[in-house]
């Protein structure tokens, strides 16, 4: 259990940092982007245990953005170049992958369920990324890090 | 002596409006929101003593006209069709905005700068090809993959960066719902490839790992933060593209799996 959490961790942060070169972000911030990816998926596989999935997306996001709105101001580079990549482990690209295959067989219901989920799912990342965009910027700006 | 002054004064407001306007330019192509674009024009026009500048950015252009004591007025409109991201031109460029605030550049420096980093060169094509295979298998082991299934997801990754640089560095003007379609279908069918030849143990997870990189990531975030910050227009036609492409990519796959 630990050690496939541990696994599932270190899985993410790769996954982030090569992401965050496919967009081109700058050498030196690699790491903090890797960083935000982890901490998302913790927190993802964290609610997961005990609530849904979508609740899970959504806090995960809140954390993500959160984050890569502090590290921001904190490494003075736009909050975008922490947020695209960290963003990505929350992607349910299963779920999309299901949804396509279940229209392809043909079955609707399954297709359906699959889609809602999914869908759920992005309208929970987006909710997420709403949430903390809402916090004015003076309020990031004016925190001495 | 009057006109001299006024002469200069005119060829200094034209140099600024030709940074600024090449900022805002820049900025939006490298993956900026419309906010930031308008917030570092609006500080180096400050910055530069122009009475008034006025802005009008969406998602593909923007029109910037700078006015300055009465007769001066100059509108200058740029089209910018492509948007290819770029998150360290982008921080280079806020990195400028501030030096120009901070240190005081002249008009020209600043302008030279931002030449430079615009022909910046961009990390060489191996590093963002092996990324691609590396971030394509991790999300493979993500969504609960062995390490066959991870191999999978690699290979998928590798050659798809690979065949997307190709095109890039062959200048190929492909519509990019077509694009997107055939990279969805290239990944499916190397997929099941591997999958009938042994390789991978579940054809879903590399599948859905090996289309990750695809996903509009910058398309997506940026267009709810843009709708956030009450850009309506330019978020609806960043959301859009995200649907589309999410849409092009299913098609794709779907075609892979029906073959």
């Amino acid at each position: 259990m630990l050690i496939n959490a541990i696994g599932q961790l270190a899985a993410a942060f790769l996954a982030t940092v090569a992401f965050s070169v496919l967009f081109h972000v700058p050498k030196k911030q690699y790491i903090v982007c890797g960083i935000t990816g982890t901490l998302g998926w913790l927190v993802y596989l964290l609610v997961n245990l005990k609530f849904s999935n979508t609740l899970a997306c959504f806090a995960a996001t809140v954390v993500i953005v959160f984050c890569a709105r502090l590290f921001a101001v904190w490494r003075k580079v736009p909050s975008n170049v922490f947020m695209i990549s960290g963003i990505f482990p929350i992607v349910p690209g299963i779920g999309i992958y299901n949804t396509i295959y279940d229209i392809m067989i043909g079955d609707a219901t399954a297709a359906m369920t699959s889609g809602l989920e999914t869908f759920k799912a992005v309208a929970a990342i987006v909710l997420g990324i709403v949430c903390v965009f809402v916090i004015p910027n003076k309020w990031f700006r004016g925190l001495k890090l | 002596m009057e006109a001299i002054r006024n002469e200069e004064n005119v060829q200094q407001l034209r140099n600024v409006q030709r940074l600024i306007i090449g900022m805002g330019e820049a900025l939006l192509c490298y993956g900026a929101e419309i906010s930031r674009v308008e917030e570092t024009i609006q500080r180096v026009a400050d910055h530069f003593q122009v009475e008034e500048v006025e802005m009008y950015v969406i998602t593909n252009g923007l029109f910037v006209n700078v006015h300055q004591q009465e007769e001066h007025t100059s509108t200058r409109l740029k089209y910018v069709p492509s948007i290819s991201v770029n998150l360290k031109k982008l921080c280079d460029i806020n990195e400028l905005s501030r030096r120009i605030e901070q240190e005081d550049l002249p008009v020209d420096t600043a302008l030279k700068k931002l030449e430079q980093i615009r022909a910046a060169k961009n990390e060489p094509v191996w590093e963002l090809v092996l990324s691609s295979g590396v971030g394509a298998a991790a999300f493979g082991f993500l969504f609960g993959g062995s390490m066959w299934d991870c191999l999978a997801a690699f290979v998928c990754g590798v050659i798809l960066q690979m065949f997307f640089s190709f095109l890039e560095a062959k200048h190929a003007n492909i519509s990019k719902v077509l694009l997107d379609i055939v990279g969805g279908l290239l990944v499916t069918i190397i997929c099941v490839i591997l999958h009938r030849i042994g390789v991978s143990d579940h054809l879903d997870l590399a599948i859905a790992g090996a289309i990750i990189p695809m996903i509009p990531g910058v398309a997506f975030t940026n267009g709810i933060r843009d709708i956030v910050d009450g850009d309506y227009l330019s978020g609806c036609v960043r959301l859009l593209d995200a649907i589309l492409v999410f849409c092009s990519i299913a098609i794709g796959v779907g075609l892979g799996l029906k073959l």
